[in-house]
């Protein structure tokens, strides 16, 4: 835990400093753990904020300290599912959609930023974010809590509330549908991602 | 030369099973490299300084939004509980207002006798003794 129960139990009781020093201990974490489950690290900073708030009203309801970590989780994997909600019903700009001039320019920015270590990670996280968006809102998550943010199967069970057993099924049918889409996906893609993280 | 992971079959090379598994292995590998890689692109990052504010700018508005409802909610069911009484006042006033004959089957006196002397008085006529006198008088 990143911060102590008595602080949480402050915060509870209304304690506004005591709640500022707990969103300043998760902020970060939550916000990375965010951005790489929505795929969209310019919405991220929003989405936590609607963690937060949750946060704040849900509070009483907490009783023990053990469960704070994979609560706040749960209401990040909730905010999350409803934030993809949402953008899935939003119109998005697609190549197609763009005049002759737009896809002109968005060419010459891609081009340029391939040239640098932060165009190979974009890549990187386009394909991820193709391949995830290839499969459901559930897998997509779970596989991401798993195999992205490293959270353990003790760790997911508390979040879901599902045995380990039945997590271990629908992980493993959450990879095989990703693997189904990654036929196109190309190997020196991946390691010149790794190369770049490696000194 | 014949590769040990495949077999010729009509002159078609097809992949065994030990080729399959290791193509699935492959992709489980890449995988779990692409994900790793995906970690690596996606660091955590420091929200901006207005995140705090933001915050607790929203929980104030939607504390507002629920006061609000709650104040019309509140205006609201007043408003029916004084209509509600008023609705009573006229309609007792009304009531009191109205006064009319009582039929003699709705009379509390009516209502109150027992079934069988309600049946008595209906029947008396019927029950009375017959005279001799009568009987002459209906045969003529």
């Amino acid at each position: 835990m990143l911060v102590e129960f008595e602080l949480i139990q402050r915060a509870q009781q209304g304690d506004a400093v005591a709640f500022n020093q707990v969103v300043t201990a998760y902020r970060r974490r939550i916000m990375g753990t965010i951005s790489r489950l929505i795929g969209r690290p310019e919405d991220a900073e929003d989405v936590a904020q609607e963690v937060f708030i949750r946060l704040y009203f849900s509070l009483q309801n907490l009783r023990t300290a053990e469960v704070f970590e994979p609560w706040l989780y749960r209401l990040t994997v909730n905010a999350s599912y409803d934030y993809l909600r949402k953008s899935r019903r939003r119109p998005e700009s697609r190549m197609s959609d763009l005049s002759e001039q737009q896809v002109m320019m968005a060419d010459a920015a891609a081009g340029s930023l391939r040239q640098s270590e932060e165009g190979e990670k974009k890549r990187v996280r386009d394909l991820v974010q193709d391949l995830l968006s290839a499969v459901s809102e559930e897998d997509r998550m779970l596989l991401t809590l798993k195999e992205v943010e490293g959270l353990s199967l003790k760790d997911l069970e508390k979040i879901y509330h599902v045995n380990e057993n039945a997590l271990k099924v629908r992980l493993f049918r959450a990879r095989q549908r990703v693997l189904k889409n990654m036929k196109d996906v190309t190997i020196p893609l991946v390691r010149s991602a790794k190369s770049n993280d490696t000194p | 030369m014949t590769r040990p992971d495949a077999s010729l079959k009509n002159g078609i090379m097809e992949p065994n099973t030990a080729m399959l598994q290791k193509s699935a292995q492959e992709n489980e590998g890449r995988l779990d490299d692409l994900l790793a890689a995906y970690r690596m692109a996606c660091p955590d990052t420091e929200p901006g300084a207005a995140f705090m504010p933001a915050i607790w700018a929203r929980i104030e508005e939607r504390e507002k939004a629920e006061r609000e409802s709650t104040n019309w909610f509140g205006r609201f069911a007043k408003t029916l509980v004084t209509a509600a009484v008023a609705a009573s006042a006229i309609l007792a006033m009304l009531l009191s207002s109205f006064s009319y004959d009582v039929p003699a089957h709705q009379s509390v006196e009516f209502l109150n006798r027992t079934f069988v002397e309600a049946l008595r008085a209906d029947q008396m006529a019927a029950l009375e003794p017959l005279h001799v006198d009568r009987i002459a008088e209906m045969e003529q």
